[in-house]
């Protein structure tokens, strides 16, 4: 028991030191850029940067425009989570769909969503297009991804709840959900980080007021580039937050399931 | 084990190397040379004599910034042997980004190019208090097409607003909206050349409104400050002679424009693009000669134009002091 402890803690301290080491590689990365660009319109000291972000998380200004940008993040994704499990569902049941939803899903796998974003601007306003534009990629990617979670369902299971006539809402609940939430949870976090990248992406294109996008615009338009920098770091801690909580809630899901 | 560990320790090593490096990537240029350069744009066209003349032997390399790429990075190098030894840049960036002691103002360069289009209406825009009540779709409102809308509004004693989430369309204000294009679902955009000719010739947009004379209204005068040529202090001082007959140079470049073909000139600045994937900012069938005069290049000598930069920078200080800000004298040449 105490040799179980020592192992845990071992491996707990081996992670930890793997994590601080690789944002030991990354400011060595940022010094490195640095020094290379000579010019701090272009790349500023890191350590301006984190002083600039610290004082960020005290301003009003900051979390109305990151509140907003999330806001629309759980929006798209919530969107293409719904949409992508429901056409999953209904292509897993029909082979049929299956077939004639594919070259669409692959339209949209492949759509230069940027691009697109410059007509749904047009279309939608700078509010809503970034959410479109982070629907469009997300929604192919959930799709796929659940679709393939139910085709990798264990096919006796299937078969054997088929032959003893299991009720249909205990199948989902006792054998699909099971095997395919922990998949799906851990690919829900990657999309919903991806969908905070996107969503930013396009509010910087989009200039959408009161956004992280659109006050990385200001910030460049400014020459405030350490603002820029110290709302890009904030953004990736965001995103790794959110990576990190969906893991947590996968494993917890794996070890309950198991 | 061991040999996987080195090889991944040696490709971490081998990539932080590279993303670094790619960071400070630039140009090399010889040694010796007096490096000019610009924006695309009109302040290309400035050049474009001097450019069309250029010669591998005559100590001066001219390069076209193009792109998104930031003009003010040529300036603003820590290592101040890299900085432009000539640099075009507009009047606010210079304002805020120069460095007053190493470079010093040595002329205005363009006085205005942008231009009301219209999709919707054809009557021409004679004040911009007939603007009241309709929307105009600015692209970069918060940069200088922006700034300079405003300030002629408030020069003009007209009120305006800028259009953001929670704001609507007031039949009173001139309503300010930033856009990311020309789509043609707002009534007025504010446009620079040489996009206004390529908008125009497509048949669909009209030009209806010319802000360099709204912007002064009555007066007759025509124009503001909008680009302007600085030149590092130890150049003016220990290269007098040739520093002064360069600019001489510069201020006469702008009549070639209209004696030289639309192709001459597009090769002229094609050939000095910094990198040579960006999407040129004008092609050779659109330079005709009305689309160059509405470009706004007419050089004035430092000495001539300080009161009007003085008043323009006071004008955008008090609309955006983020944006622009006031200069010494000591910063003219």
């Amino acid at each position: 028991m105490e040799k179980k402890g020592k192992k845990i803690l071992i491996g707990i301290g081996k992670g930890c030191l793997q994590i601080v080491a690789s944002f030991f590689v990354l400011a060595a990365a940022w010094w490195i850029a640095y020094l290379s660009a000579g010019n701090d319109l272009l790349v500023p000291p890191l350590s301006v940067c984190l002083k600039r972000a610290v004082l960020l998380i005290g301003e009003a200004w900051f979390w109305a425009g990151f509140g907003a940008t999330f806001l629309r993040v759980l929006i798209a994704f919530a969107l293409a989570f719904v949409f992508g499990v429901v056409f999953a569902v209904v292509s897993y049941l029909l082979p049929w769909f299956r077939r004639f939803f594919s070259p669409i899903a692959s339209i949209l796998r492949s759509l230069p969503v940027l691009a697109v974003l410059l007509i749904l601007l047009v279309a939608m306003g700078t509010e809503n297009a970034p959410v479109a534009v982070a629907f469009l990629s997300l929604f192919p990617m959930l799709y796929t991804s659940t679709l393939t979670a139910l085709l990798g369902v264990d096919s006796q299971l299937t078969e054997m709840s088929k032959v003893y006539n299991v009720p249909i809402w205990k199948r989902v609940a006792f054998l699909y959900l099971p095997q395919i939430s922990p998949y799906l949870i851990r690919e829900g976090g990657a999309a919903l980080s991806f969908s905070l990248k996107l969503v930013v992406s396009a509010e910087v294109i989009a200039n959408t007021y009161e956004s992280l996008g659109g006050l990385m615009q200001e910030a460049r338009v400014s020459y405030e580039m350490p603002n820029l920098f110290a709302l890009v770091i904030l953004t990736f801690l965001a995103a790794l937050l959110l990576e990190g909580i969906t893991a947590l809630i996968a494993a917890a899901v794996e070890r309950r399931v198991k | 084990m061991k040999l996987r560990r080195w090889i991944a320790v040696l490709t971490a090593c081998v990539t932080v190397g590279l993303c670094g490096a790619a960071a400070g990537c630039s140009e090399e240029v010889a040694e010796g040379e007096v490096t000019v350069y610009m924006p695309d744009g009109a302040p290309a066209l400035s050049m474009a004599k001097l450019m069309a003349e250029d010669t591998e032997t005559d100590g001066v390399t001219y390069r076209v910034v193009g792109g998104s790429v930031d003009i003010a990075l040529k300036v603003t190098n820590r290592d101040k042997e890299k900085n432009a030894d000539f640099c075009i840049l507009p009047v606010a960036t210079a304002s805020t980004q120069v460095d007053k002691d190493e470079y010093k103002l040595v002329g205005l360069v363009t006085q205005g190019n942008m231009y009301l289009v219209s999709n919707k209406h054809s009557e021409k825009i004679e004040n911009l208090a007939s603007l009241q009540g309709k929307t105009v779709g600015v692209v970069k409102i918060n940069n200088v097409p922006g700034l300079t809308m405003k300030a002629a509004l408030n020069r003009q004693e007209v009120a305006w607003q800028e259009l953001k989430e929670g704001i609507s369309a007031s039949g009173s204000l001139v309503n300010l909206q930033g856009v990311a294009g020309v789509d043609g679902s707002f009534e007025y955009y504010l446009v620079p050349e040489p996009n206004v000719s390529k908008l125009t010739a497509s048949g669909k947009f009209h030009l209806v409104g010319d802000l360099q004379s709204l912007y002064n209204g009555d007066s007759g005068e025509v124009g503001y400050p909008q680009a302007v040529l600085v030149a590092k202090t130890e150049l003016l001082t220990e290269r007098a002679e040739w520093a002064k007959a360069f600019i001489d140079k510069i201020a006469a470049a702008g009549d070639w424009l209209y004696t030289a073909s639309g192709e001459e000139i597009f090769k002229a600045v094609q050939s000095h693009y910094e990198d040579k994937g960006v999407t040129p900012a004008f092609a050779a069938e659109n330079l005709s000669a009305e689309t160059i005069a509405r470009c706004g290049i007419s050089f004035e000598y430092a000495k001539d134009a300080r009161g009007k930069i003085d008043g323009f920078l006071q004008e955008l200080v008090e609309i955006d002091s983020s944006k622009a800000s006031l200069i010494s004298q000591n910063f003219y040449w």
